[in-house]
């Protein structure tokens, strides 16, 4: 006989410590004096009221410490789980490899949970279908495979164990999974190594010169494929800013190549794109959605595909509002900012007292207005002409911009005491065109350097760009680039621990490595498996508990009865 | 004479009588009134004059102012049947001076008064059963014979009230004065004896033989308690609550005894074990007679 719970001497310690507490208590245990009275029939009825509230009662009786022993005795030995030597020639030893790698953490599209919850209950339905005879071990199968669960285990810790189990943010390192889980089979009988994973596993052929433990494998959760929408990207036109093209990422993993519906919707309107395309698995695609007024309309890209995973297949955003730019003017405008006026198709001139969004203005003209301006300032005392352009601070205003040694001409700087202010361009220490920000309308200070007649500055076309951010940025246009990757756009929070996807990275949710891409397309019919309980005679450890059971129910028994105090 | 019965105790209740209202019919010339005509001294009735009766009963006067024979009718007094119940079994031994000792004085007493009074006596040891009985007796020179009897009773074992009563019941002797003495402590329970008690037809008197310690017992702590009879044992912690508890359980039972005396409208005495019995005779025989 062995024991597959716990170790021998550990029943032995159990055994004794249980009687010697038993002991003591028996020893320790109330000694009545004995009297003769001339009739008990009154004191009966006294003590049996008090006899129930004793705690020591059931210690009074020798019966009831031989029971009680007897019963101590019974539960430690089930606790060891006795096996007997010889092993039923129908005994089923199997090892069930749980996969926890990145790709269960992906929720399911027909349950509430993920992959891997569905995988666990499915290691737990195994657990239960075994008959009791039968033995049964789980191997995690995460980056580190690793025995959580042994043949000697008692079963119903299974699912415990596997309760505080979560997959790895690695792919599974399977196939050292289902190694170590052939080991633990080794000389076994009726070895079985049952894989419970989201998609088949392609193992590399048995050695010829040893029989290898064949692999069964039950595939959990939906589609094992994935379409996602990886980035949505608006990109103005270069003639007309007002208008762009949508640019719309969608990317593909799975086993073989999917077609992929993608729509382009816009709110109460016919779809600005339906289309479909064959997507290679671990490739992307853009889809354009060309000539979009950038009307600050909301979108919703739609992906229809079967998919593993539907949280991706959604992204909802807005496009950029822009609007023709009112300018109003005021003063002798330098050349170059009239003719910039002129030619900027998203500029409109108006006069000084129609409704502008931003102003210009050339000093000296006394202008007491509100609101966003560009104020070309001619009051400052001259500074020395030659001088080159510098670009100063990190304003998008001035982001990539080089004038190559373009020099100042003959005017004033800008002097300017406003701390919120932010200076972008200057020659030598003149401060040339400041950016101020210090109340709610936001203005722009040119030094007439700039744009003298003798400066280089003017006729750059970096200062064009220049001065049509400026507009831009002082009319409220967004000049942030629209990009929408769908860790910023889906709802799901699920996906809140996803970096932005790449070409080189799956889109299968969770997971991060290449490694994954590389998907095998193995053996796709798992075998089935068969269902159902099997009987089998109960073990010594069934035996004894029922012993055990019988035991105490006959010292109750006895208790109620009053056979034993 | 032994040490139960003293010349002085003799002597005391000699005084003492039991008057019943009236006797049943059937029995011998004595003191109590019964439903018989006869010749006592105590006038009756009349009734017409049939050839054969006595003529010396014949009321002359009545035939001499109206001319009819009439007969005048006497009471015929007779005597009570008085039927001693005594509990001898081992509870009434058990203490010292034992409750039995109590009980045979008891039984003595009233010996000695129906003997007096020309009554019929007979006396019912029981323990389990009835045992070895003493005929009924009746003369004053009986007296002795029956306290010899009574000075000689041993235990008889344990106690089987209602078995006890009911074969008494099963005797159907003469309906007269039947006297329970006993500690009625039965190990069936207090229902048991009295349901027995209902099936006697003579009148009752019932002699219940208590000692203090009976309502509050002197123990404490952890004791088994042995029952002197049947040495059945009973665990106990005699603390303040089931010392309570067992009052309650003795006064219930002295109460359902009292109960039952009262709806027979019959006597009852309890009896002090650890007192003098003529001290106690008064309670039952007040200025001397007990009216039954």
């Amino acid at each position: 006989m062995t024991f597959a719970g716990i170790p021998l001497w550990t029943v032995t310690v159990l055994a004794l410590g249980s009687a010697g507490l038993l002991a003591i208590l028996h020893l320790l245990r109330v000694r009545p004096r004995q009297v003769r009275v001339i009739t008990t029939l009154f004191w009966a009825h006294a003590a049996e009221r008090s006899r129930a509230r004793m705690l020591l009662e059931r210690f009074r009786h020798p019966r009831t410490y031989a029971l009680l022993l007897l019963i101590c005795l019974l539960l430690c030995l089930a606790l060891a789980q006795p096996q007997c030597e010889g092993e039923p020639a129908d005994r089923i030893w199997e090892v069930v490899v749980l996969d926890a790698g990145s790709p269960l953490a992906a929720p399911d599209v027909s349950s509430d949970g993920s992959r891997f919850d569905l995988a666990r209950q499915a290691a737990v339905a195994e657990a239960t279908r075994l008959s009791l005879g039968d033995r049964l071990a789980v191997v995690i199968a995460d980056p580190w495979p690793r025995l959580v669960q042994r043949f000697d285990d008692p079963r119903p810790l299974v699912a415990a164990r596997l309760q505080g189990l979560v997959p790895a943010e690695l792919p599974a390192a399977r196939e050292a999974a289902i190694a170590l889980a052939r080991s633990l089979l080794r000389g076994h009988q009726n070895p079985r190594v049952l894989l419970i994973t989201d998609r088949p596993v392609e193992l590399p052929s048995p050695s010829a010169d040893r029989e290898e433990i064949d692999v069964e494998v039950i595939c959990v959760g939906g589609p094992s494929g994935n379409a996602a929408v990886l980035s949505v990207m608006f990109e103005p036109d270069r003639v007309d800013p007002l208008r762009g093209r949508l640019l719309v990422r969608v990317g593909y993993w799975g086993p073989e190549p999917d077609e992929v519906r993608v729509r382009v919707l816009r709110a109460g309107g016919a779809p600005l794109l339906n289309t479909t395309a064959l997507l290679d698995p671990g490739t992307w695609r853009d889809f354009a959605v060309p000539d979009l007024p950038a009307d600050g309309d909301g979108l919703l890209v739609q992906l229809d595909a079967g998919d593993g995973a539907l949280a991706d297949d959604r992204a909802s955003f807005r496009l950029p509002l822009r609007t023709v730019i009112r300018v109003a003017t005021a003063g002798a405008l330098p050349a170059p900012v009239a003719a910039l006026l002129e030619n900027d198709p998203t500029v409109r001139i108006v006069g000084p007292q129609d409704e502008h969004e931003v102003a210009v203005i050339a000093q000296p003209v006394d202008w007491d207005g509100v609101g966003p301006a560009v104020i070309v300032s001619d009051d400052s005392p001259p500074i020395e002409a030659g001088s080159p352009l510098q670009v100063s601070g990190t304003s998008p205003l001035v982001r990539d911009l080089y004038f190559e040694n373009a020099t100042c001409g003959t005017g004033a700087r800008v002097d300017t005491d406003d701390p919120a202010s932010e200076a972008l361009l200057y020659a030598g220490s003149d401060v040339l065109a400041v950016l101020s920000s210090a109340s709610d309308a936001p203005r722009l200070y040119l030094g007439s350097a700039l744009l003298a007649a003798d400066s280089e500055v003017a006729r750059r076309a970096a200062f064009a760009v220049f001065l049509t951010r400026a507009l831009r940025h002082l009319a409220g246009w967004d000049e942030t680039p629209l990009v929408i990757t769908p860790e910023r756009s889906l709802d799901d929070p699920l996906w809140a621990g996803l970096e932005a996807p790449s070409v080189e990275a799956t889109i299968m949710p969770g997971s991060r490595l290449a490694s994954d891409l590389s998907y095998a397309s193995g053996d796709e019919e798992a075998a089935a498996r068969p269902t159902g309980g099997r009987w089998a005679a109960p073990g010594l450890f069934e035996i004894v508990l029922a012993l055990a059971v019988a035991c105490l129910l006959i010292e109750a028994t006895l208790h109620a009865r009053g056979r034993i105090p | 004479m032994g040490m139960l019965f003293s010349a002085e105790f003799l002597r005391r209740i000699r005084r003492l009588r039991i008057v019943a209202r009236q006797v049943p019919a059937g029995g011998r010339h004595a003191e109590h009134r019964s439903r018989d005509l006869g010749g006592g001294m105590e006038f009756r009735d009349f009734r017409s004059y049939v050839p054969g009766d006595d003529i010396r009963r014949v009321d002359w006067n009545l035939y001499r102012r109206g001319g009819h024979l009439f007969l005048r009718l006497f009471e015929e007094p007779e005597n009570l049947p008085v039927y001693i119940l005594l509990d001898l079994s081992d509870s009434m031994f058990f203490e010292a001076p034992p409750r039995a000792d109590a009980a045979r004085q008891m039984a003595a007493a009233l010996t000695a008064v129906s003997l007096n009074q020309l009554d019929r006596i007979a006396i019912y040891p029981f323990g389990v059963d009835l045992v070895d009985p003493l005929a009924p007796l009746s003369g004053k020179h009986r007296l002795y014979r029956a306290l010899d009897y009574l000075e000689h009773l041993q235990s008889a074992g344990p106690t089987d009230l209602p078995r006890a009563l009911r074969r008494f019941a099963a005797m159907r002797m003469r309906s007269g004065l039947a006297v329970v003495i006993s500690d009625f402590f039965d190990p069936r329970g207090t229902g048991q004896v009295i349901a027995a008690m209902k099936s006697l037809r003579h009148r009752l008197l019932l002699v219940q033989v208590v000692r203090r310690t009976d309502e509050s017992p002197s123990l404490g702590g952890e004791l088994r308690l042995v029952d002197c009879e049947s040495a059945a044992t009973v665990d106990v912690a005699v603390t303040p609550a089931n010392l309570q508890r067992y009052r309650e359980a003795y006064r219930k039972h002295c109460d359902e005894l009292l109960a039952f005396a009262a709806r027979r409208r019959s006597a009852h005495l309890r009896l002090d074990a650890d007192r003098p019995v003529l001290e106690q005779l008064s309670g039952l025989f007040p200025e001397g007679i007990l009216v039954i």
